[in-house]
């Protein structure tokens, strides 16, 4: 019931609060109010009976002692149909003086429960003009029992029973209904004016609350219409003038983000400007030990050529295989500048480009190379193997980057221990190209395995690393449509760089 | 069927003459219910004490045929219904030969049907009562129902007469509010009718009403109405009230009661309400008593009755006081008594009516012989008019005192 109104007439959580314990309280009032009518009205209706039931059962003592006097005692029959015909009269029996029955209302004859009444006065007669009232219950039902004895018992008596139950009842009906329309017009109109009281004061919370809930979703929010000036008007209000002075705020604050976003991206490209330059600052050692030695053959190379070009007679074989070789060094320092001048400029505006993965990587080592050759780190990076004959689509540069920043980090991680090494091997499948870059250390504690790719976190001392090497790297094989991640499975670190084949398709 | 009754009633003093109910060898009980408490109680009491004197008188020198008569007395307070139960009880448990010397309408009223049935049944009669009423003058209780005095009819007829006579043409009723008033005003109003005048005014009162209740309602409505004779039909008290309530707020209305007040009574009441108002409450008043004046030793009756009185207070050690009521039942036993001693020693409650209905020249010392007339059952018919004078009752010389106010 309680689940139909609340779904029928939707009725909010604050109307149950308010509107259920009244009309709970006014069904009560109804019945208590009901119940005690009903008691008083039965009181008033049996006491009316039986003042009723007194003054038939004197008229029709006089009537029957009239008859009994005036004409025979046949005439009694027909004088007291009359009375059964009373409304509530539901017997009425005449006994003579001697107690026999004189005349009934009964067919076919008194029944026996009746007969109790004969013979209560056998033996010793007393006269009296006293009426004898008694409440039986006759068959289950209440019977008013009035023994009115007929000129003081001397002709006789007169029994009247009186149906009190359905007298009572015939009196209560109309009590009942009116009771019944009257609760159930309460209830209604109680229902139903409540309802309506209820949505004028819901109606602006209902919306209030919408509005408090798209605001709180970040949406936009409407002004809450409201024309009282009650309490849930005066709350309507505050929360308007909350709203308006949120939204002021959050216009500052966005023009404030803003600005701060934009100095933000200009502290990045910063960011990512020294970033190069720290990894060209690291490259920078080795890149000298690539010069150096070249150098080094160049200036001998040179040397021996003053001494030839002094000497009269010049060598011409020795001397060209000398200008031979020094060609060769030039242009070795050559191709190692073009490597450094590939890998040491921002890239991330270049096109896709079909590029070769050993081109890619003899970029990559002929700036790191010679790091690992002073240090004696052993670089097992098999060139020749057919895999690295394999060409993508890609930016050339930025996947030369990724590279060198791995392998730096190797080198960095295994160049202090024992029998270092570092090792590189590739494969391929349909879709991506994975390389896996190991080295011989321990592996990264577990801590901070869950940092690493996070922007400026950084295990190197102050001044060494700035943080931001893994992320970039990251960064770049996510535009390749590809990943780096560590393999857990392996002994010793070990980093999987996976690049799709055909970026250009994800990107 | 009445018939039939009738004829077997005629049969059983033939055949089973065995003695009658009530009476034996050497006694006759009488019943009486009759008012000795309550508002009415003196004329209950002073009915049977002036009978009792009577029969005390007769007992003592024998009693009549050898057997003496004895009145057993239920008491119904003036009430109806209790009367009625005396009724059945004397007859059927009391086993009385017959009723006697009952008091009032009201009562008498209930108690007639009993005493038919029982009539007819038993042949039970009730002798002598103390009440003018009609129902019992009438078919069918004047068959057993013998009425010694004069009826309330024959009284208010007598006082209207006299009243008309004096120039009185405003005359009110003032009535108990049960059958005794109604049965008075009835009798008003025929005998005002034949003087072609109607009731000017009635008014009325709850039956029992003592001497302390205020009748000023009732008195305002009499004078408003202008009348100049008041006849009232009531118990003493009440009437007592409504004359001291009259005479202070002002009317000289000439204030007439009938015989059942009691005249005695109501002029002791006054005397109390005179000491106490300082007014003037026993002129004016006119009383029908249907007896002669107690005090008239002219009477024969009225001589006998003063003498056997004082033996019997005498005897009792009481006050003497002789009134009206007491006179009224000395009559009664009197008369019952001369009927009884024509009967014969065999006596029956049918042969005592048969007797009592064919004896016409009964002597009680009235002056002129007694019987009860076929008409009524009724043996007095006589009114006698008294007034107060110098704290006695004495029958009017002078009726010029009664003239309507201003015509002195």
């Amino acid at each position: 019931m309680i689940k139909f109104i609340k779904n029928k007439l939707k009725l909010k959580s604050l109307a149950h609060k308010i509107i259920f314990p009244n009309l709970v309280i006014v069904l009560l009032t109804s019945v208590a109010a009901f119940t005690f009518a009903k008691y008083e009205l039965e009181k008033t209706v049996r006491n009316e009976f039986r003042l009723k039931g007194e003054s038939l059962s004197k008229s029709l003592e006089t009537g029957l002692q009239e008859t009994l006097l005036n004409t025979s005692t046949s005439a009694v029959q027909g004088f007291i149909d009359e009375y059964r015909s009373i409304d509530g009269v539901s017997f009425i029996i005449v006994y003579d003086e001697n107690d026999e029955p004189l005349a009934h209302t009964f067919t076919p004859t008194i029944p026996e429960q009746y007969r109790v009444f004969q013979g209560a006065n056998k033996g010793e007669k007393s006269y009296s003009t006293e009426l004898n009232v008694a409440e039986v219950e006759v068959d289950g039902v209440d019977h008013f029992v009035f023994d009115a004895p007929i000129l003081a018992g001397l002709l006789g008596r007169a029994i009247i029973g009186m149906d009190v139950e359905k007298k009572a009842a015939d009196v209560v009906r109309p009590l009942k209904e009116l009771f019944a329309v009257f609760t159930l017009g309460i209830f209604m109109a109680f229902s139903f004016f409540g309802i309506w009281i209820m949505n004028r004061i819901l109606a602006p919370i209902t919306s209030l609350t919408k509005q408090a809930k798209r605001y709180s979703l970040g949406l936009d929010v409407e002004e809450v219409k409201s024309n009282t000036k009650d309490e849930v008007g005066g709350l309507i209000k505050a929360f308007n003038d909350l709203i308006e002075r949120n939204n002021n705020y959050r216009e500052d604050l966005e023009e404030e983000v803003r600005q701060r976003s934009d100095i933000i991206i200009q502290q990045k490209e910063q960011i990512s400007t020294s970033a190069r330059l720290s990894m060209l600052g690291e490259m920078s050692a080795g890149i000298a030990h690539e010069i150096n030695n070249p150098l080094t053959v160049l200036s001998t190379g040179c040397m021996i050529l003053k001494k030839q070009l002094g000497k009269e007679d010049i060598n011409r074989e020795r001397v060209m295989k000398i200008v031979e070789d020094n060609f060769k060094v030039i242009q070795r320092i050559t191709k190692i500048i073009a490597g450094m001048k590939n890998v040491s400029r921002d890239g991330s505006n270049d096109v896709f480009e079909q590029a070769n993965l050993r081109e890619i990587f003899e970029d990559s080592l002929s700036i790191c190379s010679a790091r690992f050759r002073n240090k004696n780190v052993k670089l097992e990076c098999n060139l020749n193997d057919p895999i690295f004959d394999t060409s993508f689509n890609c930016r050339h540069v930025e996947v030369s980057q990724i590279m060198i920043n791995l392998l730096g980090n190797a080198f960095d991680a295994v160049s202090e221990l024992d029998k270092p090494w570092v090792k590189v091997s590739a494969e391929a499948d349909e879709k991506y190209l994975t390389i896996r870059i190991s080295d011989s250390g321990p592996g990264i504690p577990e801590d901070v395995k869950q940092r690493i790719f996070i922007p400026f976190y950084t295990t190197k001392p102050v001044g060494k690393g700035t943080g931001i090497g893994l992320s970039l790297c990251l960064r770049i094989a996510n535009n390749h449509g590809g990943s780096i991640s560590l393999d857990e499975a392996s002994e010793h670190t070990c980093f999987v760089i996976k690049l799709k084949l055909d970026p250009a398709k994800v990107v | 069927m009445k018939f039939t009754r009738y004829i077997l009633l005629l049969l059983i003093p033939t055949f089973v003459f065995a003695g009658e109910v009530g009476v034996s060898d050497s006694k006759i009980i009488l019943g009486q219910s009759a008012a000795f408490t309550g508002a009415s109680a003196a004329l209950g009491k002073n009915l049977w004490m002036g009978a009792q004197a009577y029969f005390d008188k007769v007992n003592a020198s024998g009693g009549v045929h050898g057997r003496k008569i004895e009145v057993l007395t239920r008491d119904d307070g003036y009430e109806g219904s209790r009367a009625l139960v005396n009724t059945i009880d004397l007859i059927k448990k009391d086993k009385v030969f017959a009723l006697f010397g009952y008091v009032g309408t009201p009562t008498i009223v209930r108690a007639l049907p009993a005493i038919r049935k029982l009539n007819e049944d038993e042949g039970v009669f009730l002798f002598g009562n103390f009440t003018g009423a009609q129902p019992q003058r009438e078919d069918p209780y004047d068959d057993y129902v013998f009425n010694v005095r004069a009826s309330y009819r024959d009284e208010t007829q007598g006082l209207v007469d006299h009243l008309v006579k004096l120039g009185h043409k405003k005359i009110g009723l003032f009535i108990q509010f049960d059958s005794y008033g109604r049965s008075g005003a009835d009798g008003v109003r025929i005998a005002l009718k034949k003087h072609g005048l109607q009731v000017i005014e009635e008014t009325t009162y709850m039956r029992g009403a003592k001497l302390s209740k205020k009748m000023n309602d009732q008195v305002k409505q009499m004078m408003l109405a202008g009348a100049s004779a008041v006849i009232s039909i009531g118990s003493y008290e009440a009437c007592a009230a409504f004359i001291r309530d009259s005479r202070i707020l002002g009317s000289n209305a000439v204030i007439a009661n009938v015989s059942f007040v009691g005249s005695d009574e109501l002029l002791k009441k006054l005397y109390e309400e005179e000491k106490e108002t300082k007014f003037d409450l026993t002129s004016r008043l006119l009383n029908s008593q249907v007896v002669p004046s107690w005090s008239n030793l002219e009477i024969p009756l009225v001589k006998e009755y003063q003498t056997d009185m004082q033996a019997y207070f005498k005897r009792q050690k009481m006050t003497p006081e002789l009134n009206f009521i007491s006179l009224e039942g000395y009559l009664n036993a009197k008369l019952f008594v001369e009927i009884l001693k024509s009967i014969g020693p065999k006596l029956t409650r049918k042969g005592f009516i048969q007797r009592a209905k064919y004896l016409k020249n009964i002597d009680v010392g009235l002056g002129e012989p007694v019987y009860f007339h076929q008409n009524g059952n009724q043996a007095l018919k006589k009114i006698h008019y008294t007034e107060y004078f110098n704290g006695l009752t004495r029958e009017i010389t002078d009726w010029n005192r009664f003239l309507p106010a201003g015509q002195q």
